[in-house]
């Protein structure tokens, strides 16, 4: 599991993740993907790369949305395929998340 | 296609999260689902199995956890089957709908997933098992398995559709009027090359042979040997499979003997009875071959020889393998329990030796520990200072076994390091109770912690000074008087905040005064309706007693939670250290007063 982080605009930076997020992957990104999250406000996720995602997956993000809350900015959720998307609806999380497809559109809900 | 079953066995242990998800992998190349099946089976069983391996009760760390999985043609069953603590994932409610980021529960999202993407689910316990069951209804039907033996080049076939001419002339000079095979026993019995037995055979030597032999067709499973049966047939698998077990049919552990295989040659070669249950699932085809036929005919072709030794053999190596492998294990348990039976008499030897302080007629102190595992986390001491004062301390590290054990022997290294020194007394038992708080704090990672109750005991002025860092208040009784708890003054516990300063209080003793001190383990001692032995009964039973001697008073408490808890487990930790003085005079008998 890799996490990489780079500016996709502005202040907004996007961390792509890249492998399973199962109990392994999860716990293999967890220290990069929290410090990315926590340098600052406004974050777009990239889960192109994501072709799994498991309930540890699911507590990862929450954990990231919250510290972005506590940062008084936005997480923004991008490409996540077919069952992931799935997978948000039924855990409910893409009701306070934003999930969109393509920078373009998730770059737009920072103004 | 017929129903085949796979099995997966594994143990408790977070490996085994990942070695799910990639048998499971394998199973999805093997029978061709669909992306989306697979990723909807993967999902679920890694929350299952996480769920176990994270939630099981340690002792059931590395017992064995098996997935069983039954594919028919159109859907899939996998049954999780756990020797852990009762618990049944599905009925476990699922987190509230959250509103805002903030109200969203980090954890907990997994089983809600498991009930969404499975199609149907069934939970069972039983024979101490969890045994959860997920139906998945496949989006495309599942393609048949490749067979797994392949018949090698250099073996005669029948090759093309020639029909035999009748009537034939066999190598042996007799002849055949007619077709004696069946359509579907023909094709069944061109499928015996296939058999582990015949490999390397030429199907014409088997050709006459296998025309004699009938052809059993399991419908419902059926138990085809029983121990204790005089055998007279060996049973060849064409297809379907025969499960061997060796205490009760469908019951526990057993060997799966598919196509090819055969069972009951044993019993035919060698006489005896037969020695286990062998049952065949529906949808099994049987060659069955009378004994005579098998030890005259069958065994004289000689690649069957060859091929029954080998077979046997490995069935040898097997079993070898298994057992070498329990006895290993065995002995790494053994090799464990004894470093923990040293490691605890080590613990025992840093405690102070009884008696203490013999020679000193002032002063009858005893104390006692007694450790929940091989090693805990309690601890007491008590030295003298000097000539008249004596310094002593009980103490309770958070949690048992060996974590608390190290803490436990880093907390009484640094107490013992420090001296007495010529300080005043409340000020040596605040400073010592800070200084040891410091040291604890440091290299501290795990955040353990631990309670305290130290004093200094000034034999000539009786004067007592103590800190209670967070312990749990000793009991007093002044003189021959009542006992009642020393409550006063309480401080924060040792070794999780740094710079805490202790407040020391100070009690002015009688002759004849008793300060017994303990740890939770005895007030919080459960018995088997887990009800706590708690502080008013402690209290009542150091006041019933006879006698005040610190040895008896110290029995008497560990006979009051052993008659308390009954045969409950030892749950925690149990110190009991009892300090009494010298009546006036120096005197050591005790006069009971007739009334309090």
């Amino acid at each position: 599991m890799k996490v990489s982080v780079e500016i996709a605009k502005g202040n907004v930076r996007r961390i792509v993740l890249d492998g399973r997020l199962d109990a392994a992957g999860a716990q293999a990104a967890e220290a990069d993907f929290n410090a990315a999250v926590a340098v600052g406000p406004n974050v777009i996720v990239d889960l192109g790369k994501v072709p799994f995602i498991a309930s540890v997956g699911i507590r990862l993000l929450v954990t990231g949305m919250q510290t972005q809350s506590k940062l008084g900015g936005k997480m923004v959720l991008m490409n996540p395929d077919e069952l992931s998307r799935k997978i948000l609806k039924t855990t409910g999380i893409d009701q306070l998340v934003p999930v969109r497809n393509g920078l373009e559109e998730a770059l737009a809900l920072f103004g | 296609m017929t129903t085949k079953q796979r099995l997966l066995k594994g143990i408790i242990d977070t490996s085994m999260i990942a070695a799910t998800s990639t048998w499971l992998r394998g199973l999805s190349e093997e029978f061709g689902l669909t992306h989306e099946d697979l990723y909807r089976i993967d999902l679920c069983f890694a929350e299952l199995v996480a769920n176990v391996v994270n939630y099981s009760e340690a002792k059931y760390a590395n017992l064995p956890l098996e997935l069983h999985a039954v594919v028919e043609e159109q859907r899939i069953a996998l049954t999780l089957i756990d020797p852990a603590q009762a618990y049944d994932p599905l009925c476990t409610p699922p987190p509230p709908a959250a509103r805002t980021i903030e109200e969203l529960q980090v954890g907990g999202h997994g089983l809600r997933l498991v009930r969404e993407f499975c199609d149907a689910h069934r939970y069972e316990r039983s024979e101490g098992e969890n045994r959860i069951e997920l139906v998945f209804n496949l989006a495309a039907p599942t393609k048949a398995p490749k067979r797994g033996m392949l018949v090698s080049r250099d073996l005669e076939r029948r090759c093309g559709a020639a029909q035999p001419v009748f009537p034939l002339r066999c190598a042996d000079g007799t002849r055949v009027e007619k077709d004696r095979r069946g359509k579907p026993d023909r094709r069944a019995k061109g499928y015996l090359s296939w058999a582990q037995i015949f490999r390397n055979v030429p199907y014409s030597a088997l050709e006459d042979l296998v025309d004699r032999f009938p052809i059993q067709h399991i419908s419902a499973v059926t138990t085809v040997l029983k121990p204790g049966d005089l055998n007279h047939e060996v049973l060849i698998v064409l297809d379907g499979r025969l499960k061997i077990y060796l205490n009760q049919p469908g019951v526990g552990d057993f060997i799966e003997i598919g196509p090819g295989g055969c069972v009951g040659e044993m019993s035919v070669i060698d006489d005896q009875p037969v020695s286990a249950f062998a049952v065949a699932e529906e949808g099994t085809s049987l060659l069955l071959v009378d004994a005579a036929s098998f030890l005259n005919d069958v065994m004289a072709i000689p690649k069957v020889s060859r091929n029954l030794m080998s077979a046997l053999s490995e069935r040898l190596r097997r079993s070898n393998e298994h057992v070498i492998r329990r006895v290993r294990k065995e002995l790494e348990m053994e090799h464990v329990q004894r470093e923990l039976r040293y490691a605890r008499s080590i613990q025992e030897s840093l405690l102070p030796k009884e008696p203490l302080f013999p020679d000193d007629s002032r002063l009858d102190c005893v104390g006692r520990m007694c450790a929940a595992r091989e090693v805990g986390g309690d601890f007491y001491d008590v030295f003298s200072l000097d000539s008249q004062r004596i310094f002593f301390v009980i103490g309770d590290v958070c949690g048992k076994g060996l974590p608390a054990a190290l803490f436990m022997v880093r907390a009484l290294a640094a107490l013992r390091a420090q001296s007495g020194g010529n300080d005043r007394p409340a000020d040596s038992t605040e400073r010592t109770t800070a200084l040891l708080n410091q040291q604890l704090c440091a290299y501290n990672d795990a955040n353990q912690f631990l309670t305290a109750f130290c004093g200094i005991l000034d034999l000539e002025t009786l004067t007592l000074h103590y800190v209670n860092a967070g312990h749990n208040a000793p009991l007093l009784a002044l003189g021959a008087g009542p006992f009642a708890y020393l409550a006063e003054p309480i401080n924060p516990i040792v070794g999780m905040i740094e710079g805490i300063e202790y407040r020391a209080g100070e009690v002015k003793l009688t002759p004849q005064s008793v300060l017994l001190l303990y740890t939770d383990g005895v007030t919080e001692a459960e018995d088997n309706d887990v009800n706590m032995l708690g502080e008013d009964r402690l209290l009542a039973c150091l006041n019933a007693a006879l006698t005040r001697k610190a040895g008896a008073l110290v029995e008497n408490v560990f006979a009051e939670v052993n008659a308390f808890a009954g045969d409950a487990p030892q749950s925690d930790d149990i110190t009991v250290l009892a300090l009494r003085l010298a009546g006036a005079g120096r005197s050591k008998s005790f006069q009971p007063t007739g009334s309090a």
